[in-house]
C-alpha cells in the first residue's frame, strides 16, 4: 500500500500532463503533473455559462472517459491504494489504530510544534526554507497534537455512534430541521451577498457560504447518513459552481490547502500574500485534522466528493474483493480492521470498500481474497492457509 | 473454485457484459476526445495556475521600468519578443494596448476587472456570467487605450499570448496577468506584464504613463 502511495507522490514534479488525477489532489499546487477531477468538474460547470459551452463539454466528457475507463477496472480501489489525502490520514491515525500508538504520534507532534514556534520565535535563522511557514505548521501541530491528546476515547465513540446515523427518530428530525433553515438563510445570505457584489464568492459571501455548508451537512447527515453527505457534496458541486461563476467548493475544500496552498508556501521560489480565502481554509484543514485524528478515514468516508464519485463504480467494477463464505468463520475480524466501516464480510461490492486489502491481511481463514472478472486472485499468504 | 449455480452464473455473466460494455464506452469517449485535442485543453486549464484556488494572491514586485527584451528572470532573459499581429495591429489605431489575460471562474480576474470598470478603464462585455469577454475600453481612456481581454485557458489566442507575455514564461502561468503595450516615436514597442491581481488605480497610473511615454521619444523607464 505504501509502495503506491509512495510512486505516486514521488511522480510529482513532471511537467503539467493533461491527465487527470483519479484521486483528490489539486492542480494549483506546484508539483502538480495532472488536474484534479474536482477542479475540471468545477471549471467545466463555470465554463458551460460561458461563451463557448461546448469546449466545456468536451473537456467533461474526455474526464469522464478517462475516470470511467480507470474506475471501471480498479473501482474505488484508488482511494486505498493512490491517494495522497487517503495517506496523510493513514498517517494521521484513527479509532481503528492502537490508541497507545496515536498517543505516542500525537504526543510527538505536539512536541515537534512547540519546538518549531519556539525556535521560529527565537531563532528564525535556524530554520531553512520560509520559516513563518515552518511557524504556521508548528502552532498547527501543536493544536492537533493537544487536542488529539485531551480528546481521549470516550469523544471518539460518540463521534463514532453519532457517525452511524443515531440520536434518534426525535432528535434527528429537529436536527434536521435547524440545518434545512441554516441551509435556507445562508443560501439566500450568500446569494445577496453575490448579487451585490456582481460576481461569484469574496469574503463578504463566506458567512452566507459556510451557515449553507453546516445546514447541508446537518440535513443530509441527519435525514439520511453522515456517509451520504459525500454524495450531496458531490452532486452541489457543479451546480454551485454553474450558478456562482465561482469554484466554490474549492474556495473551502482543506484538501486543496493540504495539496497545492502548503507546498507553494513551502516553495521559496515565489512570494504569496494571504488571499481571501486562506484563514477559512486553515480552520477547515485543522478541522479536517482534528476530524481524521478522532476518526479513521473521516474524510473519505464523509464528505470526499471523489469518493463519492468513484463509490458506485464499485457495484460493476472488474476488480473487487469478495469473501468465500464456505470457508469464513465470521470472526468479524475484516470488520474491525476496515478504516471505512464497510460492510464485511457478509456484503461483497460495498460502494465504501476501497479495496485498500487490510481485510485480506487480518483474515485467518484466507476467505477474503480480490478477484478479477469474478475469478479469485489468491495472495500468497491466503494460500498458504 | 465458486459455487455454481444457474442464477448466479447468469448474474456474473451479465456483470461482466456490463463490465465490457463501460469499458468499450469510456475508451470509446476517451479515444475519441484525445482524437480531438481535448487533452491539450484539459491541460490548458491546469497550466493556468489558480491564484483563487490556492487562497495565496502573488506578492506584486511592483512597476520598475518597460521592456522591451525579455526582463531578468525570465527564462529567456533579453530574448527578442515576437509581439502577435493583433498587438501590432492595435498599435497602428491607438497609443496603448492593454492585454487582460482572465479564464472562466477565475474570481481575482473578475475581481480586478469589476475594479478596473469601476474606475472607468474598461467596460464590460455582454455576458454576466463572464464580463470580461467581449470587454472594451472605458471613457477615461477612450480611443486612446485598446483593451483585449484574452481568454488563456480556452482561446488560441489568449494562449500563445499568455506564453509570450509571462514575465517569467515559466509555468504554471497565472490570472489574472495584465500587459501594458506601446510604441514609441521611433518604433520601439516596450512592455510590461504583470501575474497576479493589480490594483486598478495601479493600472491607471502605468497606463498614463505609457501613453506620455508613447507620444515621446527615447527611452522609456
Amino acid at each position: 500500500m505504501f509502495f503506491f502511495v509512495l510512486a505516486n507522490l514521488g511522480a510529482l514534479g513532471v511537467a503539467m500532463t493533461g491527465f487527470v488525477y483519479p484521486f483528490f489532489f489539486c492542480y494549483a499546487g506546484p508539483n502538480a503533473c495532472a488536474l484534479c477531477p474536482i477542479g475540471i468538474l468545477e471549471q467545466g460547470a463555470i465554463g458551460m455559462g460561458g461563451a463557448d459551452p461546448w469546449h466545456s463539454v468536451w473537456i467533461m466528457v474526455y474526464t469522464a472517459g478517462l475516470l470511467g475507463l480507470l474506475f471501471t477496472v480498479f473501482g474505488r480501489s484508488f482511494c486505498g491504494w493512490a491517494c495522497p489525502v487517503g495517506f496523510i490520514q493513514d498517517l494521521l491515525g484513527g479509532t481503528r489504530r492502537d490508541l497507545k500508538d496515536r498517543k505516542m504520534l500525537l504526543g510527538t507532534m505536539a512536541l515537534v510544534g512547540a519546538a518549531l514556534v519556539t525556535v521560529t520565535w527565537k531563532k528564525p535563522s535556524l530554520l531553512p526554507g520560509n520559516w513563518w511557514f515552518l511557524a504556521y505548521s508548528g502552532i498547527f501541530m501543536l493544536a492537533l497534537g493537544v487536542t488529539g491528546l485531551l480528546m481521549t476515547s470516550g469523544i471518539e465513540k460518540r463521534i463514532r455512534t453519532w457517525e452511524r446515523g443515531l440520536g434518534g427518530p426525535k432528535d434527528r428530525k429537529r436536527w434536521v430541521m435547524a440545518g434545512a433553515v441554516l441551509l435556507t438563510i445562508g443560501l439566500g445570505l450568500y446569494y445577496a451577498m453575490a448579487k451585490a457584489q456582481g460576481y461569484g464568492l469574496t469574503r463578504y459571501g463566506i458567512p452566507g457560504a459556510a451557515l449553507a455548508c453546516v445546514g447541508l451537512f446537518l440535513t443530509v447527515g441527519y435525514a439520511l447518513k453522515p456517509r451520504h453527505v459525500k454524495y450531496a457534496v458531490l452532486i452541489l458541486i457543479p451546480i454551485t459552481s454553474f450558478i456562482s461563476g465561482a469554484m466554490l467548493f474549492t474556495d473551502f475544500d482543506p484538501i486543496g490547502m493540504i495539496t497545492a496552498t502548503i507546498p507553494a508556501l513551502m516553495s521559496r521560489e515565489e512570494s504569496w500574500n494571504y488571499g481571501d480565502f486562506f484563514y477559512v481554509k486553515t480552520v477547515l484543514t485543522a478541522m479536517f485534522a482534528v476530524g481524521v485524528v478522532l476518526s479513521a478515514r473521516f474524510w473519505c468516508r464523509t464528505l470526499c466528493p471523489v469518493g463519492a464519485g468513484m463509490a458506485p463504480f464499485n457495484k460493476i467494477s472488474i476488480l473487487t474483493v469478495e469473501t468465500d463464505l464456505d470457508t469464513c468463520i465470521h470472526c468479524n475480524r475484516c470488520s474491525r480492521a476496515c478504516d471505512m466501516n464497510a460492510r464485511v464480510p457478509n456484503f461483497d461490492r460495498d460502494p465504501e470498500c476501497t479495496l485498500c486489502g487490510d481485510c485480506i491481511d487480518v483474515c485467518p481463514e484466507g476467505s477474503r481474497h480480490f478477484s478479477v472478472f469474478g475469478r479469485p486472485v489468491r495472495t500468497k499468504r491466503g494460500e498458504e492457509q | 473454485m465458486s459455487r455454481e449455480g444457474g442464477e448466479k452464473s447468469r448474474r456474473a455473466t451479465m456483470l461482466i457484459v456490463l463490465q465490457l460494455v463501460l469499458l468499450g464506452i469510456s475508451g470509446g469517449l476517451l479515444a475519441y476526445t484525445i482524437h480531438q485535442g481535448q487533452m491539450d485543453d484539459t491541460r490548458a486549464i491546469g497550466e493556468s495556475s489558480c491564484y483563487g484556488c490556492l487562497a495565496l494572491d502573488p506578492d506584486i514586485e511592483g512597476f520598475d521600468s518597460f521592456w522591451t527584451r525579455y526582463p531578468e528572470g525570465h527564462q529567456d532573459a533579453n530574448g527578442t519578443v515576437d509581439h502577435p499581429d493583433m498587438v501590432r495591429e492595435a498599435l497602428k489605431d491607438h497609443d496603448v494596448v492593454m492585454l487582460f489575460f482572465w479564464y472562466p471562474g477565475c474570481i481575482p480576474c473578475k475581481e480586478q476587472w469589476h475594479d478596473m470598470e469601476a474606475n472607468d478603464l474598461v467596460v464590460s462585455g455582454p455576458s454576466d456570467q463572464s464580463p470580461e469577454q467581449g470587454g472594451t475600453a472605458g471613457d477615461k481612456f477612450a480611443d486612446k487605450l485598446a483593451v483585449m481581454p484574452l481568454d488563456s485557458v480556452s482561446e488560441e489566442d489568449g494562449k500563445s499570448a499568455m506564453g509570450i507575455y509571462h514575465p517569467t514564461g515559466r509555468k504554471p502561468y497565472g490570472a489574472p496577468m495584465t500587459t501594458l503595450i506601446f510604441q514609441d516615436a521611433k518604433g520601439t514597442i516596450y512592455w510590461y506584464s504583470q501575474s497576479g491581481k493589480m490594483p486598478s488605480d495601479t493600472v491607471d497610473a502605468l497606463i498614463m504613463k505609457a501613453i506620455n511615454l508613447s507620444h515621446g521619444s527615447g527611452s522609456a523607464s
